[in-house]
């Protein structure tokens, strides 16, 4: 399904986009707030350092992982690099299956949403259970996520109660406060019985060796304390140098993703338990997932890797804000996804979300606290779609037309007298309804204004005869 | 004595959902731990082995109180943890700014404590309030270089939240949904510096 089918059937659930419309407005209106707490060179100086910090880490990754992997495993860590998504799921089968572990929970990460680790380790007849709350919702509902931040803004309080009545068996009252108590007990449960954990990572310190893990929820701090063994699966490009580049990152990421100035937990990580210790895991894995971020490195693409998934883009987006989520066919959504999902997944099968998904309005690089050009980068992959040949040979004529006409007044001339011939059997009041392709995609949803009969050129050229040549030049 | 810090912090700490209770000695620690608990009908209790909370004489509060330097064995604190209705921490350092309070885990500091019980206390003497970030990130990061970091530190900012249904604020999802911090202006010298 392409990215425009998946629109067209999200903007018919109209409960899901209100509910979409509605999350990402108050995230947006709380990050504004809470950059106007701190004021404009605070927020300004933050994200200048959080950038220069991304960007050197990024610019020696092989180093830093070098040095993030040295301490960790002076500590008793043990960490894996890995190259494709299946790899990196594969491993952490491994290390559940060769530590006997079968029951898995799991705090949240887009990282392994991106591997589709869920799959991998139900496959391998594991259960695994996702304990952020929004995460656990999509889990029952088999989506998704709808938002990197919030996961299940799409859904309302009875279409949970709906997805915890399936799994209980017997209903369950739509009152958020039974829902909460709900997950609370069966979760709380999961942790308790579970022999390993796995979590994602916000930031990896290379200096230090540490993990920085951050939830409101204090999911993660059940699944790093509770279970024999953890799990780390990290996105190589997480890595900061020192851990006082953490700082500025620490400030701007709760406040660019729900407008918190901290966010209620943050862990941080260095090894796995000491024998005098009560809990925390015996065993810490840390898995370093590449699946296709090394490729990005050193390309004009490079400026994605800086992204810490605050979902910010997301929440400006008109095209997100319209279609929700699950339009976007992928893990990320958004302009970030539009973004990603391309250089990740291959341009080749991703190349439509680049073309339709953004109106190049700019907001998200607003919004963006590492200041990243997503509208830049779209914009080149649009080139590199046309460069590699990947869009309909239409489309190429079409533009290459376009581009002829447009090149000198005289041919430009010549286009709109074209046009003007050509309008005239589909005219109506000043309008084109309808027209054939390649009109009828614009057609199809808005009216076209006709291309007058007296131009902006003949009027200028009228003008300057009546006043007698005086504005000549 | 940083007391304009206090302010600051109980201000940030109440505005994310927790309670503060600002008191002038142990004594008056040990009665706000004591009416918190009466009110609420809590009377078990695990605790962090901890010289602060040692001199306050809380295991005569509860029915059971249970810190980690009891002789049988991990699992069985942690089943105590899981057990407990209060979870009684103190903190190594305290932000003014965001009401955040530094929890650096280890033997006598299970992590448990903090966020299994459904209740959680930090007795947090007024000395350890600094600032805001730049004094956050110097400590944590002088932690993080020693030798021998902890395992885990955490932060903790109130009590455990989530949107996640239709954006309602709803405390109490995994971790304790009743964080109540408790700053003690005048502690004894001789315990400020041992968490």
């Amino acid at each position: 399904m392409s990215f425009s089918e998946r629109a067209a059937k999200a903007i018919k659930k109209p409960n899901l986009i209100r509910a979409t419309k509605s999350a990402v407005q108050s995230f947006y209106w709380n990050r504004l707030a809470a950059y106007a707490e701190l004021g404009e060179p605070e927020v300004a100086d933050l994200k200048q350092r959080a950038r220069a910090a991304r960007e050197q880490a990024i610019g020696n990754l092989d180093a830093y992982l070098e040095q993030f992997a040295t301490m960790l495993r002076s500590r008793g860590a043990q960490i894996y690099f890995t190259k494709t998504g299946a790899e990196a799921a594969q491993k952490v089968v491994d290390i559940t299956r060769a530590t006997g572990g079968r029951r898995i929970v799991k705090s949240k990460s887009m990282a392994t949403e991106e591997l589709h680790l869920n799959d991998a380790l139900e496959a391998a007849g594991l259960h695994v259970r996702e304990t952020d709350l929004g995460e656990y919702i999509i889990q029952l509902a088999g989506d998704p996520p709808a938002h990197i931040v919030g996961p299940a803004i799409g859904k309302d309080r009875y279409e949970i109660a709906a997805l915890f009545a399936k799994e209980e068996g017997q209903p369950v009252d739509h009152d958020p406060q039974v829902l909460l108590q709900f997950a609370r007990r069966k979760l709380r449960q999961e942790f308790l019985t579970a022999d390993v954990g796995i979590t994602g990572c916000n930031f990896a310190v290379a200096e230090t060796g540490t993990i920085f893990l951050v939830t409101n929820e204090g999911n993660a701090n059940l699944v790093t304390s509770q279970p024999r063994i953890q799990i780390v699966v990290v996105g190589m490009e997480k890595l900061v140098p020192t851990f006082a580049d953490v700082e500025p990152l620490l400030a701007l990421l709760p406040r660019a993703c729900t407008g918190q100035a901290i966010s209620s937990y943050v862990g941080m990580i260095s090894g796995p338990r000491l024998p005098e210790e009560q809990d925390g895991p015996e065993e810490l894995h840390v898995v370093v997932v590449d699946n296709g971020r090394s490729a990005i490195r050193q390309t004009e693409f490079e400026e994605a890797l800086l992204c810490i998934r605050c979902g910010s883009c997301l929440n400006v987006c008109p095209v997100y804000r319209q279609v929700g989520g699950a339009a976007y066919g992928d893990t990320y959504s958004g302009p970030i996804g539009t973004v990603l999902t391309p250089l990740l997944r291959g341009l080749d099968q991703w190349s439509e979300l680049p073309h339709v998904a953004c109106s190049l309005c700019g907001a998200c690089h607003d919004a963006c606290p590492m200041s990243i050009h997503l509208d830049d980068l779209l914009l080149k992959l649009r080139q590199k779609t046309d460069r590699e040949h990947l869009v309909s040979t239409g489309e190429r004529w079409v533009f290459k037309l376009w581009t002829w006409a447009w090149a000198t007044p005289g041919r430009y001339r010549l286009a709109a007298r074209i046009a003007r011939w050509l309008q005239l059997p589909f005219s109506r009041d000043g309008w084109i309804g309808w027209a054939p392709p390649p009109v009828k995609g614009w057609t199809d949803y808005r009216d076209l204004p006709v291309v007058q009969a007296e131009t902006f050129r003949d009027r200028w050229a009228k003008r300057r005869l009546e006043r007698g040549g005086r504005n000549a030049g | 004595m940083p007391v304009d810090l206090v302010p600051g912090f109980v201000a940030a700490w109440e505005r994310v959902g927790g309670t503060a209770h600002v008191v002038s000695g142990l004594p008056e620690a040990r009665r706000a731990i004591h009416s918190i608990v009466t009110q609420a009908a809590l009377d078990t209790a695990v605790a962090w082995d901890s010289p602060v909370l040692a001199a306050l004489d809380l295991p005569a509060l509860f029915r059971w109180y249970r810190t980690p330097g009891a002789p049988d064995g991990p699992e069985s604190f942690k089943s105590a943890c899981a057990q407990a209705g209060v979870g009684i921490t103190t903190a190594a350092l305290g932000t003014a700014d965001t009401g955040s309070l530094l929890l650096p885990f280890g033997g006598t500091r299970p992590r448990s404590v903090l966020i299994l019980p459904p209740v959680w206390i930090a007795v947090v003497p007024a000395q350890r309030l600094v600032a805001g970030r730049a004094e956050l990130f110097a400590h944590m990061g002088a932690l993080a270089k020693s030798g021998r970091p902890p395992t885990e530190m955490g932060l903790a900012t109130g009590p455990s939240r989530t949107g996640d249904i239709e954006g309602i604020l709803l405390q109490g999802i995994h971790g304790p949904g009743v964080a109540h911090a408790i700053i003690v202006e005048a502690v004894d010298v001789s315990s400020q510096n041992q968490v």
